[in-house]
């Protein structure tokens, strides 16, 4: 992206959010990078301005269009270093944080960065968070040099990491859309507007490497296949009809497609057990899982999944819809489709690889997924040496699934670390 | 380093319960004393409101601009007749009920409803002036404005102080429907036939009753409100 560029559209994946921005509820979700000293906010003030140039993709602002969205160049400095909240990632508002669509916060020795998700994804701010952490750790007196998740923040941004991959790698004659049958969702009593519980299980991350790898699965086919597990679990014992409960699990496409956008550019896969087919076991889920990631996770199914999902910004009749409609209709789809269709989402960011200088000021890094409107409890997970985090964002007081997940992995034989912030 | 003995995870040091099942943390090794830093901040910052005001300001320009093209209208063209008034009248109750709460700073209830019964009070006595009649508007209109505006200030001093869950405000709801249906057609049936029958409202009652057996055995199934607050929600 050229550095003067003053405005750009939003990526295919981003056009859905703003539409179904609400007083109550936005997509926003959080990476966290946790240092091994106190957080001075003066010096990450600093550090934050020094690194916001080098990310003009993020240095935005959304405005309406007659018929879309759009990104325009943010004449404000930075967004406020705030003290963190207690009830992180809650709703966004445009006109907010000097309009910033991130907002950046600080707890003894934590730096959090809150994403609106229009704005890019897990990839993007797990960029972005490193850059700040390494800026904030320069402008402390430590040597960091760049590489890996952290940039040179000398140089321009790249015009690849500004690109909108989805319409670059479209193009496939098949299409293939994403199921919206309802499915099974847990219940609770729902926490108050705009709080939310998380619980983060810490984890070693050699230990649940070599369980998943002697089941002969990955860690995100291993994670995914217990929550979804726990999900089938809970209906079970809750003696009701039985649905189909089926686990959202997003994919960065980067890899697949060689792309090193910034930008939002991943696609979700959701798998699927249906309880009338009868008893499952747990090895049979993690079979499931593994075997349906396995086989759908190929260049040209994920081109035709991005090909289905851009032939609605490329119609004729969307494109000349205006965007007050669009919003309406948006809002609709979702309130019918959105999360009716999962029961639970897993999002494994996988490793974050930063400079070796500067893993001695690092602990862990944490993914937190956005609250759901109906998923209780929606998790991020991300490595980072030999730490895996796993973070559970639930809109319902109970904690019954979170207690069920890492019990599991107790069970197991992996130790998990919970930090929470239930009092 | 502390363990939950209910579920055997570790615990964060400034943890005092479990994170997962409550069970409180008793560490005779722990330092009693020594403040740990929490993982997560206690401050919970909720976000500022719309600004109501200001989008109430703008609607009411909208309201404003047609109810003066109406009534310059009237004045030059139609200068015998007052049919404006008509169109200002019940623009005006549509702002003082609809609009209006959204320009106070601070909702007062109990204000609320006397303005509103108010407004509405005027808006019926406006037709009732116009036209000329006698006598309904004494005898019958005003008393039902005034009962409704009881039957709502009651129900939103008690929401306000009991803060009920969906299913009884739905229950509280349609019980004043049935309740003040009936005293609506009986009032009615007073000032024409002089007599408080009822027929119609027997029709609404049952209607009511109907629904609020079905909310009360919402109410007390756990699951089926669930379900209900899943399916619905906003």
């Amino acid at each position: 992206m050229q550095q003067n560029k003053t405005w750009f559209k939003l990526d295919n994946a981003a056009k859905i959010f703003p539409g179904q921005n609400t007083s109550r509820w936005s997509n926003i979700f959080r990476f966290t990078v946790i240092l091994n000293q106190k957080i001075q906010p003066s010096v990450l003030e600093q550090a934050l301005k020094d690194v916001l140039p080098r990310f003009p993709f993020y240095d935005v602002k959304i405005r309406r269009g007659l018929f879309w969205y759009y990104f325009e160049k943010n004449p404000s400095p930075a967004p406020p270093v705030n003290p963190d909240i207690g009830n992180p990632c809650h709703r966004v508002r445009f006109s907010e944080n000097n309009r910033f669509l991130f907002r950046v916060y600080y707890h003894e020795s934590k730096i959090a960065v809150e994403f609106y998700h229009a704005l890019t994804d897990g990839r993007g701010a797990s960029v972005f968070a490193c850059t700040l952490a390494a800026q904030y750790l320069r402008l402390c007196g430590y040597d960091i040099p760049c590489g890996e998740s952290v940039l040179d923040i000398s140089m321009p941004a790249k015009k690849e990491e500004a690109e909108d991959s989805f319409l670059k790698n479209a193009g496939s004659k098949a299409k293939i859309r994403r199921s919206g049958k309802r499915v099974y969702h847990a219940v609770g009593t729902k926490m108050p507007a705009h709080l939310v519980n998380v619980t983060t299980g810490i984890i070693p991350l050699n230990t649940i490497h070599e369980k998943a790898s002697s089941m002969g699965v990955t860690i995100t086919e291993f994670i995914a296949a217990l929550l979804l597990y726990v999900h089938y679990e809970k209906q079970k014992a809750e003696k009701r009809r039985q649905r189909q409960v089926s686990v959202q699990i997003p994919v960065s496409l980067r890899k697949t497609f060689g792309s090193q956008t910034l930008r939002n550019y991943s696609l979700s896969y959701q798998v699927r057990i249906d309880p009338n087919m009868g008893d499952y076991t747990f090895e049979e889920v993690l079979k499931q899982v593994s075997l349906y990631l396995r086989y759908i996770n190929n260049e040209k199914t994920l081109r035709a999944m991005t090909t289905a999902n851009l032939k609605f910004e490329q119609s004729y009749l969307m494109r000349l819809m205006p965007l007050f409609l669009k919003d309406l209709g948006v809002g609709i789809m979702f309130f019918l489709t959105g999360e009716q269709s999962t029961s639970a989402l897993c999002s494994n960011l996988g490793l974050v690889r930063i400079p070796e200088p500067m893993q001695r000021y690092v602990e862990r890094v944490d993914l937190m997924a956005g609250p759901g409107k109906l998923n209780g409890a929606r998790c991020g997970a991300v490595g980072y040496n030999n730490v895996f985090s796993i973070t559970f964002a639930n809109i319902y007081r109970e904690s019954d699934i979170e207690r069920a997940f890492f019990t599991s992995l107790i069970k197991m034989g992996i130790p998990v670390k919970i930090e929470s912030n239930r009092m | 380093m502390s363990y939950c003995v209910n579920c055997g995870v570790e615990l964060d040091s400034s943890a005092k319960k479990c994170a997962l099942c409550s069970a409180p943390v008793i560490n005779p090794y722990k330092e009693q004393n020594k403040e740990y830093p929490l993982p997560y901040s206690d401050k919970v910052v909720l976000p500022p409101k719309v600004r109501r005001r200001y989008a109430a300001f703008i609607i009411s320009m909208i309201i404003i601009i047609p109810n003066i093209i109406c009534l310059l209208t009237n004045l030059i063209f139609f200068s015998g007749t007052l049919w404006a008034l008509y169109v200002n009248s019940t623009s005006t109750v549509f702002w003082v009920i609809f609009i209006s709460p959204f320009l106070w700073k601070k909702t007062v209830s109990w204000l609320l409803v006397i303005i509103d019964s108010v407004a509405v009070s005027l808006y019926i006595y406006f037709f009732y002036y116009i036209n000329s009649q006698k006598g309904w508007f004494w005898s019958f209109a005003l008393p039902a404005v005034l009962i409704l505006a009881g039957f709502a200030g009651v129900f939103i001093e008690w929401i306000k102080r009991r803060r009920p869950d969906w299913p009884k405000v739905l229950i509280a709801v349609f019980s004043q429907i049935c309740l003040y249906s009936i005293i609506f057609e009986a009032m009615l049936q007073t000032y024409l036939k002089g007599a408080p029958y009822i027929s119609v409202s027997l029709i609404i009652a049952v209607s009511c009753l109907v629904i609020i057996g079905f909310f009360v055995a919402v109410q007390k199934n756990r699951h089926l409100r669930a379900w209900l607050s899943r399916k619905f929600f906003v």
